[in-house]
C-alpha cells in the first residue's frame, strides 16, 4: 500500500507550525517568583514598565518560593524575586549573585473581635493561647508549609509556644489551605467566638476591599512581623540583563512600588524609603553576616557596579 | 469463454476450501453456483471476481493467463452477499466505480440516472445510502456493479436474508443485466432460484465440482449422488 | 460589565493565543498520529494489541504528569533544553500535541478498523486501484478523524496542566506571551478576581460550543446529505 503522501504532509504541518510562531527574542528575562508577590498583581505592573523603558522582556513565572529554586537549579530562570531569606542563602551559595532587598512589607495579625491587647506579635499570641485555653477564643492557621505558615512558626517560638504540641489543642484550627480561605473561615468562626489568624497584608486587603470579610487588623508592625523581599541573579545565565533590572528596580521601580495598590494603606514599602530603625529589623531577619559585617550580599557574591547595603553586625 | 479456471486449488492454512476446480463461464450466460453452507461458493466466488488469488492452478480471462492488471480486474465486479455501503448519499455510491475510471461528469451522470432506473430507485439518488431497507440496500449495490459497464458480474448469495417481495425484484434485476449483455455469476443456497433464473448450474461440495451442466439437465437427471441428495432436500443448508 | 471584560483587548488576545496554541497542537498531533492510526488500523503486526491498549491507556494521563516529565525534559538543563520551548506558545502547542495524540489514533485507528476489510474490497472491485482504495478507506473513516479531531481539541484547550507548567502564564504587554484561557482563569481565581475568570470560563465553554456545532454541520456534508 501506498501512503507516501503521509510524509508530506506531515513536514507541512511542522512548516506550518513555525510559520505561526516568531522566534525566540533573546532580550527575555525570565524570573521565578513566588505565588504571594506576583497574585498582588505588582510584577505585572513592573514587567510593563520596565519593558517601556529598556526593551527588555520579562516573563515571571510564579512558583512557591521552592519550586521557584527548583526552576532555577533546572536552568530555567535568569533571576529570582522571593522572600525567604534562610532558603535565599543556600541558594546564593550555591548559584546565586548580587542578591538586592528591594521592598518589605509586615504580616499582620487580624481577627473578628478586639478582645486582646498586645504591644507586639508574640505578646499577642501568648495571651491568644492563655484566652484559648479558657475557651474564649480561637487561633485559626493555615499549616500548609507556606511562607507565612513558616513565619507563623517562628512566631509560636518567639512566643515560647511548641507548634507541634499546641496544634492538638481545641483552640487551634488547621485549614490546611491557602490565605484567602483562611481568611473566610476566621471571618465565619469569628461571628459565634473572637477568632484570630496571621495573613499576609495583601490578600488581606483585598478582600476587606470587596466586602468578603469583617475581620480587623490588631497587629500590623513589630520586627517580628516583617517580610522582606529580595531579588538576586542566576551565575551564567543573562547576568548582563538582569543586572541592568536590578538596577532599574532600585531606581525608577522604587517609586513604582511605593504607589502601587489602591487601598486604604500601601502594599508594599520600598527599601530605599526604610528608616534607620526598620533597616535594622531588615538587617536583622533578612541579611547575612560577612566579615563581621551584615550585609544583603556578601562580597564574593557581588558582581557589576551595584552598591550593596552595610550594617555593623548587632551588638546585643 | 470470458472465463476459465483450470485446477484451481485455495487453501485457509492447512485446509482446501477448493479442490482442483475446473469451470467455465460462457459469455453472456447466467450461471448458478449451487451447494449448502461452507461448499466453498464465496471463496470460488472471491477467485473469480480476482479478490483472492489461487494457491494452485491458473486463471484465464477472455483466453489471456490473467495477470490481475488494473485493466482486467476492471471487467469483472463484485456484489457482496451482505451488502457493503459507502457512508455517503446514493449518488454517489454508484458513481464511485466510474470516478474511479475517469469517467467524465456528464457521462457518469448518464450512467448512474440508467443503473437506478434499471434497479427502480429513480428517486433515491440524494438518499443517504446507509439510512436505506436491506433490500434496497441491495439493490444499490447492484446498481453499483452495473454502472460500471463490467464484462461479468459476480453475485454472492444476492438474496439471501430478503423478503419473498425483494427476492422477485432482484430476481428480475439479474435477468435484466443478462439481457444487457452481461455475463452473470450468482451463488445461492436456494435450488429453486438456481432453477427460476439460470441457464447454467454449478453444485459445488465441499470445495468439488460435483455437477455441472443445464439446468434441465441437473434437475431432471442428476449424475452424481450428492447433487440427487440436494435435490431431495436431504443437504438442505 | 461581564461584557466589557469579554471584548477587551487584553482577553481577546488570551482567548485567540487559546484557539491558535490549541489549534496547532491538534494539527500537529493530526500529522503525526494518523498514520500510527493508520498502522494499526490497516495492519496486523506483532505488539500491536500492546501499542492498541498502550495509546488506550494513554487517553487519560493526567496533564500535571505529562506536563512535570516535559517540563523536566524541556528545562535547559533537560535532555531537550537546546530547543528553547520551555515557556513558549511553541511548548505548549507540542506538549498538548503529545497529551491528544493517543484519543486521536484510538478514534481513528476504531474507525479505519471498522471499515477496513469491506470498503477495501468494495472499492477494490469497483475497478479501484490500491491508492484510490486507501483513500477510500480514509474518506469512510473521516467522520471518526473529524470527531477525534474535535475532542482533541477540545481536550488541548480545556487543559491546565500544561499550560501552566510548559507556557508559564507570562503576560506582558506587547511581549511573546503564553497566557491562555485556562491559565489566566486560575490565574484569576487564585487573585480573587472571580468575575473576569467567570467571564474567561464563558469565553472557553462557548468555544468549545462552536466547535462543537461546526463540526456536526461538516460531519452531516461528509456523510452526503446535502
Amino acid at each position: 500500500m501506498k501512503y507516501s503522501y503521509v510524509v508530506p504532509v506531515v513536514i507541512l504541518f511542522v512548516l506550518l507550525a513555525f510559520i505561526f510562531f516568531p522566534s525566540q527574542n533573546s532580550r527575555i528575562l525570565t524570573i521565578s517568583t513566588t505565588t504571594s508577590l506576583y497574585d498582588t498583581g505588582l510584577l505585572d505592573v513592573i514587567a510593563e514598565e520596565f519593558m517601556k523603558d529598556s526593551g527588555i522582556e520579562i516573563h515571571f513565572i510564579p512558583k512557591g518560593t521552592g519550586a521557584a529554586i527548583i526552576d532555577a537549579k533546572q536552568g530555567v530562570s535568569d533571576g529570582l524575586l522571593v522572600h525567604s531569606p534562610v532558603l535565599e542563602k543556600d541558594f546564593l551559595e550555591e548559584m546565586g549573585y548580587n542578591r538586592k532587598v528591594f521592598a518589605y512589607n509586615y504580616f499582620v495579625i487580624v481577627g473578628s473581635d478586639k478582645k486582646i491587647e498586645a504591644s507586639s506579635a508574640t505578646e499577642f499570641l501568648m495571651k491568644v493561647a492563655e484566652y484559648g485555653r479558657q475557651g474564649k477564643v480561637v487561633w485559626v492557621s493555615r499549616d500548609d508549609k507556606s511562607g507565612t505558615n513558616t513565619k507563623e512558626k517562628e512566631l509560636w517560638k518567639m512566643a515560647g509556644l511548641n507548634y507541634s504540641e499546641i496544634k492538638n489543642e481545641a483552640w487551634f484550627r488547621s485549614t490546611g489551605t491557602g490565605m484567602g480561605k483562611t481568611l473566610l473561615y476566621t471571618n465565619n468562626i469569628g461571628k459565634s467566638l473572637p477568632a484570630y489568624t496571621l495573613s499576609d497584608i495583601g490578600t488581606f486587603l483585598k478582600f476587606k476591599k470587596d466586602g468578603l470579610i469583617e475581620l480587623e487588623i490588631y497587629v500590623n508592625k513589630g520586627e517580628e512581623l516583617i517580610n522582606i523581599y529580595s531579588m538576586m541573579g542566576v551565575r551564567g545565565k543573562k547576568e548582563e540583563l538582569f543586572m541592568e533590572f536590578e538596577k532599574w528596580m532600585m531606581d525608577r521601580g522604587q517609586k513604582i512600588i511605593a504607589e502601587f495598590g489602591d487601598y486604604s494603606q500601601p502594599l508594599f514599602y520600598p527599601i530605599s524609603m526604610a528608616d534607620e530603625k526598620t533597616l535594622m529589623w531588615i538587617a536583622k531577619y533578612g541579611f547575612f553576616e560577612d566579615n563581621r559585617k551584615l550585609t544583603e550580599c556578601p562580597l564574593e557574591f557581588r558582581k557589576g557596579s551595584m552598591g550593596f547595603i552595610e550594617v555593623e553586625s548587632y551588638a546585643d | 469463454m470470458i472465463v476459465r479456471l483450470e485446477r484451481i486449488w485455495k487453501y485457509f492454512g492447512s485446509f482446501p476450501a477448493l479442490k482442483d476446480i475446473n469451470l467455465d463461464i460462457r459469455e453472456g450466460e447466467i450461471l448458478s453456483i449451487i451447494g449448502s453452507s461452507g461448499a466453498g461458493k464465496t471463496t470460488l466466488l472471491r477467485i473469480i471476481s480476482m479478490l483472492d488469488m489461487p494457491d494452485k492452478g491458473v486463471y484465464y480471462l477472455k483466453g489471456k493467463e490473467n495477470t490481475y492488471s488494473i485493466e482486467q480486474r476492471r471487467s469483472v465486479t463484485m456484489v457482496f452477499q451482505k451488502p457493503v455501503i459507502f457512508n455517503t448519499s446514493v449518488y454517489k455510491n454508484i458513481e464511485f466505480g466510474l470516478k474511479v475510471r475517469g469517467v467524465e461528469n456528464g457521462e457518469a451522470r448518464k450512467r448512474v440516472k440508467e443503473a437506478l432506473s434499471m434497479v427502480g430507485l429513480e428517486d433515491y439518488a440524494k438518499r443517504r445510502a446507509k439510512t436505506l431497507s436491506g433490500g434496497e440496500q441491495q439493490r444499490v449495490a447492484i446498481a453499483r456493479a452495473v454502472a460500471v459497464k463490467p464484462e461479468l458480474i459476480v453475485l454472492d448469495e444476492p438474496t439471501a436474508n430478503l423478503d419473498p417481495q425483494n427476492i422477485k425484484v432482484i430476481e428480475d434485476i439479474i435477468k435484466k443485466m443478462a439481457e444487457q449483455g452481461i455475463t452473470v455469476v450468482f451463488s445461492t443456497h436456494n435450488m429453486f432460484q438456481a432453477k427460476r433464473i439460470a441457464e447454467r448450474v454449478v453444485h459445488l461440495h465441499e470445495g468439488k465440482i460435483v455437477e455441472v451442466g443445464n439446468v434441465k439437465k441437473i434437475f431432471e437427471n442428476p449424475s452424481s449422488e450428492v447433487t440427487k441428495k440436494f435435490l431431495s432436500g436431504e443437504l438442505f443448508y | 460589565m461581564l461584557i466589557d471584560i469579554i471584548t477587551s483587548e487584553e482577553v481577546l488576545e488570551i482567548a485567540l493565543r487559546s484557539i491558535k496554541v490549541s489549534g496547532i497542537a491538534t494539527l500537529l498531533a493530526l500529522g503525526y498520529s494518523i498514520p500510527v492510526a493508520m498502522a494499526i488500523g490497516f495492519f496486523r503486526f506483532p505488539g500491536r494489541d500492546y501499542l492498541k491498549s498502550f495509546f488506550n491507556a494513554m487517553i487519560g494521563v493526567p496533564t500535571v504528569v505529562l506536563g512535570l516529565i516535559l517540563y523536566l525534559m524541556l528545562a535547559p538543563n533537560g535532555i531537550l533544553g537546546r530547543l528553547g520551548l520551555l515557556y513558549t506558545e511553541m511548548g505548549i502547542s507540542i506538549g498538548q500535541s503529545l497529551l491528544i495524540s493517543p484519543i486521536i489514533v484510538s478514534f481513528v485507528s476504531n474507525s479505519i478498523e471498522a471499515v477496513e476489510k469491506e470498503i477495501r474490497e468494495l472499492a477494490l472491485t469497483l475497478g479501484a486501484t490500491d491508492f484510490q482504495a486507501s483513500i477510500a478507506m480514509i474518506k469512510e473513516a473521516s467522520s471518526g478523524v473529524l470527531l477525534s479531531a474535535i475532542a482533541a481539541f477540545n481536550r488541548a484547550i480545556a487543559e491546565l496542566g500544561i499550560a501552566l507548567m510548559i507556557g508559564g502564564n507570562i503576560f506582558v504587554r506587547g511581549g511573546q506571551n503564553t497566557r491562555v484561557l485556562t491559565t489566566a482563569m486560575q490565574m484569576y481565581v487564585s487573585r480573587g478576581e472571580i468575575e473576569i475568570a467567570i467571564a474567561l470560563g464563558l469565553i472557553l465553554m462557548a468555544i468549545v460550543f462552536i466547535i462543537s456545532y461546526l463540526s456536526n454541520t461538516v460531519h452531516t456534508y461528509l456523510r452526503g446529505e446535502t
